[in-house]
């Protein structure tokens, strides 16, 4: 199953002075199980975009359906099927922080289990898989206030929030933004970690190119509420021109790399695009033996 | 003089109360005028309490913070240390307080009384140094992100600050954004000598500086050009900070007996070095 948008169009505002057409006629299909991120310039429609999956919002024109059922239902026997579709997607707000609000942080990650019904025993177990699948150790930390936690720490709370009500798909505006070079990379580790153990399809919305190439297996980037590109990261990033042309920059390991093809160092189109610093020093280090001569043992 | 002197600095909130917290621990280090300081650290390392101290937004729990001489804690300066140092902080949504851009820019004037036909021409200069003229007569609320963080700018720029601290001031930015801002602090830098203190969680910006101060605990851990402090791989990544790209490649390939400077920083200096094209970077 997966999440379908057909032909999605969508305007802020319309009739007013402010109207702001945000998205023009988006077709995308994201496969469930799959980590897909959406890159975009400022403006471009990212946001907009994830909260249409999240059923906040409702197209104008064309529709959304995850698993099959459309998310912006009319009869009864529709919007049935709509709520149902609606509760397998977890969305993460961007700075989701400000938006803790209980006394003690296993009430703020209670909060979404108990309105969706569930027994207090239950509610509990909840909690407490959340707080792991965050890093958080549950005793040290129920009954802290979210508001001691550092930035970084308060946002995972507001992940388990969301991880507490089981959702299929997993959907974040902008994961990392503002966190430290620690907390940026644990947040990764963690959806990594999720999307391995229990086969969340995730969706997030970054401007960070070194996030998307570090998790995603499929971006699409979005310009003016288009799609621009779509693919492999790999794939979609080797196009400098039109990734430029989206007002985004490569990711910096691939400039780097790129620009070390450029200067006569023998790497091949592909070596440049590896993910990762170790892979990157490898395919130098083989670049250089084939080059000859500038490499010996310290 | 150094324009900033600090002085076993430091800073406790809720001092006595429960839940007292020491954000800045026995700090001393100075600066001068027109330098360009990086500050890092990891979340909660005492960053913005630093720099709330260098325009008395907080005085010394104990210990002294001296601008241009001034001691913050003289209540009847306070004016005097706001006129000579400016700030920027992370979220440009609350920085903004007139309808009107260039209303906003001469608010920080006109507070201090400077004549209006004065007012005008410092208004104009500050948004032309942000590239920002064309938007004087636009709603901040219309503009992006990084045009408001520019806005900002330009409002310490009309107060003809001697020095501007920028609290993670890129990190609510797009990349193109945050390369924007970098430049324009770096040409107000060369070009009108500002002295910058510039907090950030990006390696690369750090890199930029002429010298670097890592924090972490409330103390000052490093002190120096990003040249020394990025040969301290090992020991940022303990702290829970990075070091830039091309400073992680020449590790990892010095490792694999690949012969580079052991003070290599840049990705210039990287290809330089690796394509066997001019002499790659020793230390400067
Ligand atoms: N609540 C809103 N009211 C009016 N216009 C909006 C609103 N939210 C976003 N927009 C406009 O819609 C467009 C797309 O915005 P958004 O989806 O937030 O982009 P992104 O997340 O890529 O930065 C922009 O032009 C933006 O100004
Ligand atoms: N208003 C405050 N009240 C109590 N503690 C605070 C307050 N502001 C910051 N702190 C604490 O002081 C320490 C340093 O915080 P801060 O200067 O904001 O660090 P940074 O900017 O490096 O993240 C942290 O432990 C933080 O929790
Ligand atoms: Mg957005
Ligand atoms: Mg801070």
């Amino acid at each position: 199953m997966a999440i379908e948008l057909q032909d999605v169009s969508f305007t802020y505002l319309p009739g007013t002075p402010y109207e702001r057409q945000a998205l023009r006629g988006i077709n995308l299909k994201i496969q469930e199980g799959s980590i897909t991120a959406l890159a975009g310039h400022t403006g471009s429609g990212k946001s907009t975009l994830l909260q249409h999956i999240g059923g906040l919002l409702h197209p104008d024109r064309g529709q959304v359906c995850i698993d099959g059922a459309d998310l912006a239902a009319h009869t009864k026997q529709e919007k049935r099927a709509a709520l149902a579709a609606c509760r397998k997607v977890g969305l993460v707000f961007q700075y989701a922080e400000h938006q803790l609000f209980e006394e003690s942080i296993y009430e703020d990650i209670a909060f979404g289990p108990r309105n969706f019904g569930l027994a207090e025993t239950d509610v509990e177990a909840r909690v407490r898989e959340a707080m792991a699948r965050v890093h958080l150790d549950y005793d040290a930390y129920r009954d802290r206030s979210p508001f001691q936690l550092s930035g970084g720490q308060m946002r995972r709370v507001a992940l388990a929030g969301v991880l507490a009500l089981h959702p299929a798909y997993l959907v974040l505006d902008e994961p990392t933004a503002g966190l430290d070079p620690r907390g940026r990379r644990e947040l990764l580790q963690m959806i990594r970690e999720l999307h391995a153990a229990e086969g969340t399809t995730i969706v997030f919305v970054s401007h960070n190119m070194e996030d998307v190439f570090a998790i995603a297996d499929e971006v699409v980037v979005l310009r003016q509420g288009m799609i621009l590109l779509q693919g492999a990261p790999a794939d979609v990033f080797a196009q400098g021109e039109q990734i430029a042309a989206a007002g985004l920059r490569q990711p910096e390991l691939m400039r780097l790399l790129s620009a070390l093809r450029a200067a006569g160092v023998p790497l091949s189109a592909e070596e440049t695009a590896v993910r990762t610093p170790a892979e990157a020093a490898q395919a130098i280090v083989c670049a250089l033996k084939e080059k000859g001569g500038r490499t010996h043992a310290q | 003089m150094a324009l900033i002197e600090i002085e076993h600095l430091s800073h406790v909130y809720h001092a006595g109360e429960e839940g007292e917290q020491t954000a800045l621990d026995d700090l001393s280090l100075s600066i001068e005028r027109g330098e360009f300081v990086a500050v890092l650290g990891s979340n909660g390392s005492g960053k913005s309490t630093l720099a709330k101290h260098l325009n008395a937004l907080l005085l010394p729990t104990s210990g002294a913070c001296r601008i241009d001489g001034i001691d913050t804690r003289e209540e009847a300066d306070v004016w005097r240390i706001r006129q000579k140092v400016g700030m920027v902080f992370q979220n440009p949504d609350n920085q903004l307080i007139a309808a009107v851009v260039e209303d906003d820019v001469a608010f920080g004037p006109e507070n201090l009384g400077v004549p209006s036909a004065e007012i005008r021409r410092r208004v104009d200069e500050a948004l032309k140094a942000v590239n920002m003229t064309e938007f004087r007569s636009y709603a901040p609320h219309l503009l992006s992100g990084g045009q408001k963080q520019r806005i900002a700018i330009a409002g310490t720029l009309a107060m003809q600050t001697e020095a501007i601290v920028f609290d993670e001031a890129t990190a609510m930015l797009d990349p193109e954004g945050r390369a924007e801002i970098l430049s324009i602090v770096q040409r107000l830098h060369e070009e009108q000598g500002i002295t910058v203190v510039y907090i950030t969680h990006f390696m690369e910006e750090a890199a930029a500086a002429d010298r670097i101060l890592v924090l972490d605990h409330g103390r000052l851990v490093m002190d120096a050009p990003p040249r020394e402090v990025f040969r301290h791989a090992r020991e940022l990544r303990a702290l829970g900070l990075e070091v830039p790209l091309a400073v992680e490649l020449r590790d990892r390939l010095r490792a694999a007996g690949v012969a580079l400077p052991e003070d290599l920083l840049t990705p210039a200096e990287l290809v330089a070095a690796l394509s066997g094209k001019g002499g790659a970077a020793s230390g400067d």
